[in-house]
């Protein structure tokens, strides 16, 4: 187990690298220059002189090569350089940002489950009756629904003609509802139907007859044997998404004012501003590699047949 | 199935017991704090778009630009009619050799209070000469002659430096303090605490010296909600006060909402079709002729896209001056009214014919031309740059439409030169009539240096006039350079295509009064509004 995670911890050094190198070249390639898209946003008139100017004090004039080792010399000290639009160092950005992307991570994650779960399990075991029909139809609807749109609805329904909850913002608990129930009744739908899909599965396994016919108890059966082996692909969706909802969610964290991660990112992505878009890059490659990692090592606790070898 | 019904009931009893632990264990994370909104003894909740402050180097300033919290003030104030009053300086004269002469008012104190005097004048406009001058002089320029004494020696004749000292840019900081992150000033309402992309919360300063614009609330609460719908929702559920901007295709329905009052001000910005004639090569070329550039400007109808478009919270444009900024520039210039036989005879004297199809065409090609969108972001101008393209469309004018919402990407597609003409906004912030031309369609910067990029530059004529503009010491000869200089850009020539002018919208619940709408955004005042 040990030399399995290991060797895994390695593997992901060499993934983190690679992907390092892979976004700085394409930052470098896209279009937009980042001298000249700061001078146009602070009015500045372009000339020859301004904009040599700017890519120097930017760093931008020294070679590809010159300038990824100079990052990377600096990241490895855990400094990610300072942001070409507001002068603040990239770490002190980053980290001003996450607390506020977890917190709404882990209620919408945790709405989602509370949702989907029951649901799941309800319409497995009622398969293909009037309950299953439903839920399935809701789930549909749950999906095919536009966060935006949804976002906009509930903050009508709760905070104007309800006035239940705050519209916007980031204080309370209060706050957290409404942004994190409309992430979950995106996410929702998609476990919701996974978990069916696959307790469905794993109830027509001899194992589970085995089990009743040992007299276990219906409940026992479904919680027990049927839905621990069930969890499996549903752990395997639950870390990417947690990853995902780690890289922030732009269009809840704009409809909500909610100030996350997200919106920080694209706005450095408009903006060429290459050290956070960087750093955001290396952020979130972290945060799904070691999602994965989690997956793979709950295997082993969900269904004693998987055995992780080094 | 009892069984079932009871392992049903499990499950969602464990589904509660996890949301309790879930609650529990955020409120244990020290999440819930009090909320920011609320209404405890005058405090105003005013909803604006998202934080664009910059918090270090010479360009940070928070609470100034580009959301103006009446933190600092400046030398010189514009008011809302567009003119320039005494503010921090009493008075001020030109000595000769290009150089002012600003007395500064004394006994004003600074949010700290030190007094503010002419050391702290020339830290603050120094600060502003190294990072992006509005006028050309260096930091050592600016010269104390005594404590309430400086003056600004330009390097060549620009004589609208006391226009650019109206720019929030040059306001006015003690240098104890930091522009970015504390800003010290000498305005209305000092700084409490800002919390990035949340909030900014400002406090009455009670030594503040002019007793008359002093502020009438204790406190106002800035709340950054970069979507406009959720900023409209917020006000009808009356979490905040006041809004603004207000996303202009709405106005007229918010208008229309009981205990909700939209507030305008005279336009001071505008949005322009910009024609692509200078170093353009063939198939991208078309507008080089004259006639064409004509055909487009009566092919549009402005006031239909006034009315339709912005529900009337727009006026239709003739320049690129709006009459607020300055009443002679658009009275003196004839413009284009929508006239479809004009359009017809222009294009046929240019050599086109009509098609079986409707469309125009010359030696076999259709009269097509490109028009790009992105400075605003293609989601905030839409659908203007559609209804132009269906307007120019229905005069058989092909036109193929490219939209950026990235302004990097928009930039560069640009430069390439791969376009007829580019829809663009543009916004006065200064009473200098020669800021816009100057520096969009003229060939070099207040240095000389020749300006990059200039696919939209008019002509000799023109910038003869924008210099005299610039090097006028009288009032009344700026005004007729800035006058000759529109009729050459608009009717002469026609390099642009003038489509609407924009208002600044405020919407405020009726609970709030005293709202006065600055022309200018950056200049507005909150002093005046109270609950």
């Amino acid at each position: 187990m040990l030399s399995y995670l290991a060797s895994r911890l390695v593997q992901l050094g060499f993934v983190l690298f690679a992907i390092t190198v892979l976004s700085f070249a394409l930052l470098h390639l896209a279009p937009g220059d980042p001298a000249q898209i700061l001078l146009r946003n602070q009015g500045a008139l372009l000339t020859q002189t301004s904009i040599q100017q700017m890519r120097a004090e930017l760093g931008l004039d020294q070679p590809l090569p010159v300038q990824y080792l100079r990052w990377l010399q600096a990241a490895l000290r855990l400094d990610f350089g300072v942001s070409f639009r507001t002068g603040q160092p990239v770490s002190e950005l980053l980290l001003g940002r996450l607390g506020a992307t977890v917190e709404l991570a882990a209620v919408a994650l945790g709405l989602a489950l509370l949702i989907a779960v029951p649901l799941g399990i309800f319409a497995a075991v009622y398969q293909n009756t009037l309950v299953d029909h439903l839920g399935r139809l809701a789930a549909l609807v749950g999906a095919s629904m536009p966060s935006f749109w949804l976002g906009l609805l509930l903050i009508y329904l709760f905070a104007v003609r309800l006035g239940w909850l705050p519209v916007l913002g980031r204080g309370s608990l209060a706050h957290l509802v409404l942004p994190g129930l409309t992430l979950a009744l995106s996410l929702a739908p998609v476990y919701m139907r996974l978990i069916r899909a696959s307790l469905c599965d794993v109830l027509r396994e001899d194992y589970i007859q085995t089990a009743r016919a040992k007299g276990a108890s219906e409940r026992r059966v479904i919680l027990r044997h049927g839905l621990r082996t069930a969890l499996i692909p549903v752990v395997t969706l639950f870390g990417m998404t947690l990853a995902h909802l780690l890289g922030g969610t732009v269009v809840v964290e704009t409809i909500f004012a909610w100030p996350g991660i997200g919106q920080l990112a694209v706005e450095a992505i408009l903006n060429r501003d290459f050290p956070v878009v960087q750093a955001f890059v290396l952020l979130l490659s972290l945060a799904f590699a070691l999602a994965n990692l989690a997956v793979d090592l709950s295997y082993a606790l969900l269904d004693p047949r998987i055995r992780v070898e080094g | 199935m009892r069984r079932l019904r009871s392992s049903w009931k499990w499950v969602v009893r464990v589904s509660g017991a996890l949301f309790l632990v879930l609650v529990g264990l955020l409120s244990l994370s020290g999440l819930e704090r009090t909320a920011a909104v609320g209404h405890p003894g005058g405090e105003l909740v005013i909803g604006v778009a998202k934080d664009q402050y910059r918090l270090e180097g010479d360009a940070a300033a928070l609470g100034v630009y580009p959301l103006n919290a009446n933190i600092t003030e400046t030398l010189v104030r514009l008011t809302p009619d567009f003119q320039i009053v005494p503010w921090l300086a009493t008075s001020w004269e030109y000595v000769g050799e290009n150089t002012w002469r600003f007395t500064l008012r004394q006994g004003v104190k600074f949010h700290n209070g030190d007094e503010m005097d002419a050391e702290a004048v020339k830290w603050s406009l120094a600060k502003q000469q190294r990072f992006q001058p509005l006028f050309p002089a260096g930091e050592e320029d600016i010269r104390v002659v005594d404590k309430y004494t400086i003056e600004i020696t330009t390097r060549w004749d620009f004589r609208r430096v006391v226009e650019a000292l109206t720019h929030p840019s040059y306001a006015i900081y003690s240098p104890k303090g930091d522009p970015g992150r504390n800003p010290i000033g000498t305005g209305p309402y000092r700084l409490v605490e800002y919390r990035q992309n949340e909030t900014l919360v400002v406090e009455r300063f009670a030594d503040y010296w002019n007793p008359e614009a002093a502020a009438r609330m204790d406190r106002l609460v800035f709340r950054f909600i970069p979507d406009g719908s959720t900023r409209i929702l917020a006000l009808q559920a009356g979490q905040v006060d006041l809004i603004t901007p207000v996303p202009r295709e709405n106005a007229a329905a918010l208008a229309g909402q009981p205990g909700i009052t939209v507030y305008q001000a005279p336009a001071n910005a505008y949005y322009a079709l910009y024609f692509a004639t200078k170093d353009q090569v063939p198939p991208y070329d078309t507008l080089t002729d004259p006639r064409v550039r004509k055909a487009i400007n009566y092919a549009i109808d402005r006031e239909t896209i006034v009315e339709q478009i912005y529900s009337g919270f727009a006026e239709v444009a003739k320049t690129l001056t709006p009459p607020a900024v300055l009443p002679e520039v658009d009275a003196g210039v004839e413009g284009f009214a929508f006239d479809p036989g004009r359009v017809a005879e222009l294009l046929t004297e240019a050599g086109y014919t009509r098609g079986a199809d409707g469309f125009w065409q010359k030696d076999g090609e259709p009269l097509s031309l490109t028009l790009v969108s992105g400075f605003p972001p293609a989601s905030i101008i839409k659908p203007l740059p559609e209804v132009i393209q269906a307007m120019l469309e229905d005069q058989g004018i092909r036109v193929r439409l490219v939209e950026f919402d990235d302004i990097g990407a928009y930039y560069d597609y640009v430069d390439t030169g791969e376009l007829h003409m580019v829809i663009e906004s543009g916004s006065w912030n200064m009473p200098d009539p020669s800021f816009i031309p100057f520096g969009l369609f003229c060939s070099c910067n207040t240095e000389g240096e020749a300006i990059l990029y200039k696919r939209f530059w008019i002509n000799e004529a023109f910038e003869q006039e924008v210099m005299r503009m610039v090097a006028a010491e009288d009032r009344a000869e700026v005004v007729e350079a800035a006058v000759r200089a529109a009729q050459i850009m608009v009717d002469e020539f026609t390099g642009v295509g003038p489509i609407a002018y924009i208002p600044n919208l405020i919407a405020a619940r009726d609970e709030v009064q005293g709202v006065v709408v600055h022309p200018a955004a950056v200049h507005q005042r909150w002093t005046g509004m109270g609950k």
